[in-house]
Parts: structure tokens; C-alpha cells; sequence
């Protein structure tokens, strides 16, 4: 347990200030941004292993003790109260870490989407080249992320059913590569929370709680007329595009391309291939004006 | 007559361009010349990390033709691994597994190389060019 504390003073000071805050916004190149990021992923998922089974623990010396204490008291009063304390000490014991983790949790999901995005970008940025993020890893379920409560409805044996929707902009971003391009993205997630209660047919009450999650990610493309112009028709196959809109300036091609992906729950990572995907889509509608060497 | 040695890999994802570093070594699979940042990490050989990239497609043979699968094609490391996801090898077979997975074709804008003929990539054609390629200096 104390190893996650040591893993924490580990990190350095603007890491364990990003678990503390959450929320990053700054302009880096690709190779700073996974050297600070890469870190908290793995500090993440080390502190959720521990604060699972901290809960598991707790719940179950909870649990086992409190039987044992009832027994205890029915035999022997002092045994009883001796087994009640014992199990107060060790809850006592083990909550401060479980708190520790609990504040410093953050949402992986933007963690593994960069880090996984980044080096591509690299490449076409150059070494040198920044990337600017905007990354929230508070999570989606956030009173100041809700938009909206349905009015309760019934459905089937779900007598009362109340929707809960969330909007989370978690990712934003922009780069410039090296031909001049300039690249904007917001990933956005979109949660529906569904509290559903029904009574079992021993007259039970029992809710349960589902989650289910829309992603859209909105890319900006914008060419310089210096090396691309629009293209006559997409050179590439169907790239499931939600919107696909491409517009002709004097200076300039903009394409503005979304995709939508749907996960059944709102822990679902996200593929980086989808951003890939959507510049993709972008340099797919355009055609080069001139012939031109790029180098480094 | 004086001719540059430098590198012959090309950087970049969504467009291909000449590398511009000096050459420092040659690849011992495609003997051509490439920078220290496009040696592959490997120990006791020289491989150029487009050479690495194709090997490792080579040694799943049935990635190529699966589109659609996820991280076991394009073999993204795992977000803790930063030393992987920060090596020079990476983008390239990543880069690799996704043009043929997910039919991507990149513009050129370096030197034409014969290495590169089975990437698919597209070029700025002009129409009044005699020698009929898209390759040459600008």
C-alpha cells in the first residue's frame, strides 16, 4: 500500500499537480507530451488495481467482522467487543489509502488517446513541431458536465426510469505539420445514465444503473492553396463519416469531417485510429497543385 | 560529380518526405543508407526501421488481410510502455499496418525511391511532364 504513495512522490511535480487538477491545456511537441503523459497512465492504473482491492478488503473485514462480532457478543461480550474493534482499526487502517487513490483518480481514456496519437502526429508535425492539447480527465459523469434529466417514465418492468445526459469535450487539439497543413480536433463524449427500479417478484425493490456512451470527434483540415487544392472526387474508400463538408477558399481548402462511434459503457477507451481516420479523410480530398520535396 | 549521403527513409504519416539527416550506416536487409534515428532498435543488426516494419508484417501473415482489428494489427504498445511508444520504430509500423489495413494513400513529396512502389502512394501529376513521373526536383 505504501508503494502508491512512493509511486505518487515518484511522479514529477507538474504530473502530481495534473492528477490533482485534471485537466491539462498547454502547447508541447508530441515526444514532451507522452513523456509527461505516458507516466500518469501507469500511475493510474496501478492506483485502480490497489483501490479495487482496497474496496474488496474493506467490504469483506467489514462484512466477516461484523457477523463475527454479533457472534461474539451472544458468547462473550468482551470477545465481541475486542473482534468490533479489531475490525474498526483496520478499516480505519485502510480507508486513508483508499481515500488517496480515490481523489488522484483520473479518466484514462484521454491518457491512452493521446499517447497513442501523438507519435503518428509526430511524424508529420517534425521533432520540433508542437501539438496543442486541451485534455480533461475528470470524466463525464459531472453535475457541471450534466445537460439534461428526463421526467420519469416506465418501461416494461421497470417501473420508473430516469435518464440522466452528460456532455464531455475531454480532448481538444491542434497541430501544424510540416506542408503547411493545420489540423483541429475536439473529441466529444455524449453519456446517457439510466437509473431503472422495478420490484422483483418477492416484492423486492431493486435499480440498477446502465451507461451507455456516444463519442463524436470533429476534425478541421486546413490546406494552404500553395500545395493543395480541392479535389474532384475523394480518392479513398468510405470512411464512415457522420459529416463530410469541404469548402474552397481563395487562400485555402477547409474539410470538416466528424465520425460518431457508439460504446455500450462509458469506460470504453477510445481507438486513436479514429483521428488517424479522419485526417486521413482530409488529405483524401484534396490534390496536390504543385510538384514540391519536402525534407526533415 | 558530388552526391549527398543521406538518409533514405521517409518521415511522415499522412505525406511521405525525403528524411534530409545524414546517413550514418546502411540497413543490412535493403542496403540503403539511413540516419541513427531510423535504425531500428534491434541488437547486433542494422535494420532500417522500414525494413523492421515490414518484417513484422511479414511475421503475421494474416493481419493484412483482416481490416478492422484493432490493436493486435497496427501492435500499438501498451499506454504504460513509454519507452516503446516513444521509440523511433513505432510510427513506421504502425504506418506500415495502416495503409494496407485501412487502404491509405499518402501524397509524395520526396525523392522517388524504388522501396517505396508497394505503399500505393499518390503524387502531384503533371500532365505536361515528358519524362511522365512525379518525381524530380521542384
Amino acid at each position: 500500500m505504501s508503494s502508491i504513495r512512493s509511486s505518487f512522490r515518484s511522479l514529477e511535480p507538474e504530473q502530481q499537480q495534473l492528477l490533482q487538477t485534471k485537466q491539462v491545456d498547454a502547447t508541447r511537441t508530441a515526444s514532451d507530451w507522452v513523456k509527461l503523459l505516458a507516466p500518469l497512465a501507469t500511475y493510474d492504473a496501478q492506483a485502480d488495481r490497489l483501490r479495487s482491492r482496497l474496496l474488496g478488503w474493506m467490504l469483506g473485514i467489514g462484512i466477516v467482522g461484523f457477523i463475527l462480532a454479533i457472534i461474539g457478543v451472544a458468547i462473550a461480550p468482551i470477545a465481541g467487543a475486542a473482534i468490533a474493534v479489531a475490525v474498526i482499526v483496520a478499516l480505519v487502517a485502510m480507508y486513508p489509502n483508499y481515500r488517496f487513490t480515490k481523489r488522484l483518480d483520473v479518466n484514462r481514456t484521454p491518457l491512452e488517446f493521446i499517447t497513442g496519437v501523438a507519435p503518428i502526429l509526430r511524424e508529420d508535425c517534425g521533432d520540433e513541431g508542437s501539438l496543442h492539447l486541451r485534455l480533461d480527465m475528470r470524466g463525464p459523469m459531472l453535475k457541471e458536465k450534466q445537460t439534461g434529466v428526463s421526467q420519469p417514465y416506465s418501461q416494461g418492468r421497470y417501473y420508473r426510469i430516469v435518464d440522466t445526459y452528460y456532455m464531455d469535450p475531454w480532448c481538444a487539439g491542434g497541430a501544424a505539420f510540416v506542408d503547411d497543413t493545420q489540423v483541429q480536433w475536439i473529441a466529444t463524449d455524449y453519456v446517457r445514465s439510466q437509473r431503472k427500479t422495478k420490484r422483483n417478484p418477492r416484492g423486492k425493490i431493486k435499480t440498477k444503473t446502465k451507461n451507455k456512451k456516444r463519442t463524436e470527434i470533429d476534425v478541421t483540415v486546413t490546406f494552404r492553396d500553395k500545395l493543395y487544392d480541392k479535389a474532384q472526387q475523394v480518392a479513398g474508400p468510405d470512411r464512415q463519416l457522420r459529416k463530410d463538408k469541404v469548402k474552397d477558399d481563395e487562400s485555402k481548402t477547409v474539410v470538416r469531417v466528424r465520425r460518431t462511434i457508439k460504446s455500450p459503457s462509458a469506460e470504453t477507451p477510445l481507438d486513436p485510429r479514429h483521428l488517424v481516420d479522419l485526417i486521413a479523410a482530409g488529405y483524401e480530398r484534396v490534390r496536390p497543385t504543385r510538384r514540391k520535396k519536402l525534407v526533415g | 560529380m558530388t552526391t549527398l549521403d543521406v538518409c533514405a527513409c521517409k518521415r511522415g504519416f499522412f505525406t511521405l518526405r525525403d528524411c534530409g539527416n545524414p546517413a550514418t550506416t546502411s540497413c543490412q536487409l535493403c542496403t540503403r543508407r539511413v540516419c541513427d534515428e531510423h535504425l531500428a532498435p534491434r541488437v547486433d543488426t542494422r535494420v532500417c526501421v522500414e525494413c523492421a516494419a515490414k518484417q513484422e508484417e511479414g511475421q503475421q501473415p494474416g493481419a493484412a488481410q483482416q481490416p478492422g482489428q484493432q490493436a493486435a494489427v497496427t501492435g500499438r504498445p501498451a499506454v504504460e510502455d513509454e519507452d516503446a511508444i516513444l521509440s523511433r520504430d513505432y510510427p513506421y509500423r504502425y504506418r506500415r499496418r495502416y495503409y494496407s489495413d485501412w487502404g491509405y494513400y499518402p501524397w509524395w513529396w520526396g525523392t522517388y525511391d524504388p522501396y517505396y512502389n508497394d505503399y500505393g502512394y499518390r503524387y502531384f501529376d503533371d500532365d505536361d511532364d515528358d519524362d511522365g513521373g512525379g518525381f524530380g526536383d521542384s
